[in-house]
């Protein structure tokens, strides 16, 4: 009896769960070692699929998908933002932009009382700005986060429009069903700004005519400077202003000759693209999924399985690819511990968002639930981005 | 993403490790000729009776041993979950281990456990400023055959954690100098002195 009674007390004054891990398929993700997962959710324009595995002991990867109002006004107007942040050097680039470009995007659309182009923009330069003086205020005593940047990789799908904005070596892949044949066609939408592509090294010389060793081939990769394969991002100060790359910050940053201008950019290629009906899905993917994966591999898993768990399909392909590359079992891949995983892939993340023609060509002004969802990774510190799902009701609803 | 940073280079990652390995090599054959060492002699309770100053004079005689008859060094047999043979290895690691190549292109298939150790995971690190994270292929240490013996030998043995240590502590001083990178349980002074008396 004593015994029934203290398991009942405990039960009324158990503290709630562990906030940043969340068991339950419902309003959440589900977390199985370092695989999250929502395999199945709604948005404004239709489902979507969410998914993401680490491999850095830190996850660097970051991510959300918003639906609903795209202003901070409650008229609107509404959509479907898609944000996935490929951190390097650290995570503390792409939480800050997971926390904070959309906020600024819905200020600007306030702003303006629509989605355009210009808002996109001056949201990634905003976040940019900020991050800066985030860089600034902390540079005295954590020099190090100056060395800290991170890709962006935006979707936003508004009145039938879709926009995308990608600065770094994320992708976006459209699946369109070829009508005469009933094929799916797989379409990428963003633009890459990695070296090895030699159109990006063009751009590096000719924005550096003055520095003949501006992108270099190091272990067989083309780096900026030797160091780095992406020649936009958020963050990499170090890269950006001369007055971050000295001491204290570690010497195996610093560039021997200082520099005038900006390395890097921050400069997003936005595209705009009038959804039609024949348009099925958009996978948005970090380049740990492209490294492993072609466009058209991804789009015919997406296009020739169920929707539910489409995202977590993609990430089993990727690895199973990796696995082989290194000649091992994928089920032993999945032993590895983070940090040391990162020797056999990526971190991966995944958002796989289908297009219901019905829903898209719907006026904006449709007034809807607010849904957020980020990715999310194992063992955050508090007080950092909480990788749980958020589904919040907006009061208006 | 990965960022690259200065290279470090192989020689000078190896270069401490070699006196490592001559090191423990002679706490392993302290009775027997240096030469003829074999894991059948190593004996783990002699090792605390030697002084510093024996084996900086055992270390420079083996060394100059060592830089005459360099290839006649034995390194005790790698067995157990060690495969070093590269002609029956399929394509794929058996069930529970993974796969490296060395420098000298041999293929070890070594088991997942291997990964927790410190000492791998301080070798993929190496390997990563060395060569950067393979894309296409599988993972290759910067280090060659006879080493990597060594190193599953001193992880099967369960040698004392110390001397481990002091191998970490040896690989990373070389590749990060500023010593900013060391973990500071691993910055013990005895330790350093160790690594620079030799």
């Amino acid at each position: 009896m004593l015994s029934e009674l203290m398991n009942f007390l405990r039960a009324c004054f158990r503290p709630r769960s562990d906030p940043y891990v969340h068991k339950g398929s419902d309003s959440g993700g589900r977390q199985d070692g370092l695989l999250w997962y929502k395999d199945c959710g709604q948005h404004l324009n239709g489902e979507f699929s969410m998914t993401v595995v680490q491999a850095n002991n830190l996850l660097e990867d970051q991510s959300q998908i918003e639906s609903g109002s795209l202003s901070l006004h409650e008229t609107g107007p509404y959509g479907t933002f898609v944000g996935i942040y490929d951190g390097h050097g650290g995570p503390e680039t792409s939480r800050f932009i997971n926390d904070h470009l959309f906020q600024h995007l819905k200020r600007f659309t306030a702003e303006q009382q629509s989605m355009s182009v210009d808002v996109i923009r001056k949201a990634f330069q905003a976040t940019e700005d900020g991050f800066m003086s985030l860089v600034t205020k902390q540079w005295p005593l954590k020099p190090q986060i100056a060395a800290v940047g991170s890709c962006a990789l935006v979707g936003v799908i508004c009145s039938g429009t879709l926009y995308i904005a990608n600065l770094g070596d994320s992708r976006a892949v459209l699946g369109r069903v070829v009508k005469a044949t009933g094929e799916v066609l797989a379409i990428q939408l963003s633009v890459e700004h990695n070296a090895c592509i030699e159109s990006v090294r063009q751009e590096l010389h000719s924005l550096h005519p003055d520095d003949s060793q501006i992108v270099v081939l190091k272990h067989n990769v083309w780096r900026v400077k030797g160091i780095i394969q992406v020649s936009r991002s958020i963050g990499d100060v170090y890269l950006k202003k001369a007055e971050f790359n000295r001491e204290p910050l570690y010497s195996k940053f610093r560039l021997r000759e200082p520099f005038k201008r900006p390395i890097l950019n921050s400069e997003p290629t936005i595209s705009v693209h009038q959804l039609q009906p024949h348009d099925q899905f958009i996978i948005f993917a970090s380049d740990g999924l492209w490294e492993h994966l072609s466009n058209q591999e991804a789009v015919d898993i997406v296009q020739n399985h169920p929707h539910n768990g489409s995202a977590r399909r993609l990430v089993k392909a990727a690895l199973q690819e990796a696995a082989k590359k290194r000649e091992m079992r994928y089920s032993d891949l999945k032993k590895i511990d983070r940090g040391v995983r990162r020797h056999f892939h990526d971190d991966i993340t995944v958002i796989v968002v289908f297009l219901d023609s019905n829903l898209v060509s719907r006026a904006s002004q449709i007034k809807c639930p607010n849904i957020s969802v980020r990715g999310g990774g194992i063992n955050l510190p508090p007080k950092t981005l909480a990788p749980c799902t958020m589904p919040t009701e907006a009061g208006n609803t | 993403m990965d960022i690259c940073t200065e290279k470090v280079s192989l020689r000078d990652c190896l270069f401490p490790c070699a006196y490592i390995i001559n090191l423990h090599s002679l706490l392993l054959s302290t009775k027997t000729d240096l030469l003829s060492s074999s894991a059948s002699d190593f004996q783990p309770r002699e090792r605390q009776d030697i002084s510093a100053k024996k084996l900086i004079t055992m270390a420079r005689k083996w060394q100059k041993l060592t830089n005459i008859k360099r290839k006649r060094i034995t390194f005790p047999q790698a067995t157990g979950g060690a495969d070093a043979d590269s002609c029956n290895a399929s394509l794929v690691a058996a069930k529970g281990h993974f796969l490296v190549y060395t420098s000298d292109q041999r293929r070890f298939v070594l088991p997942l456990e291997y990964l927790k150790e410190e000492i791998f995971k301080e070798l993929f690190r190496i390997a990563e400023d060395e060569f950067g994270l393979p894309r296409y292929g599988p993972i290759t240490l910067p280090c060659d055959a006879a080493s990597l013996e060594y190193v599953i030998a001193m992880i099967q043995q369960n040698i004392a954690k110390n001397l481990e240590k002091a191998l970490v502590i040896a690989i990373a001083t070389a590749c990060f100098p500023s010593s900013s990178y060391l973990p500071p349980d691993l910055c013990t002074p005895n330790q350093q002195m160790l690594i620079c008396s030799f």
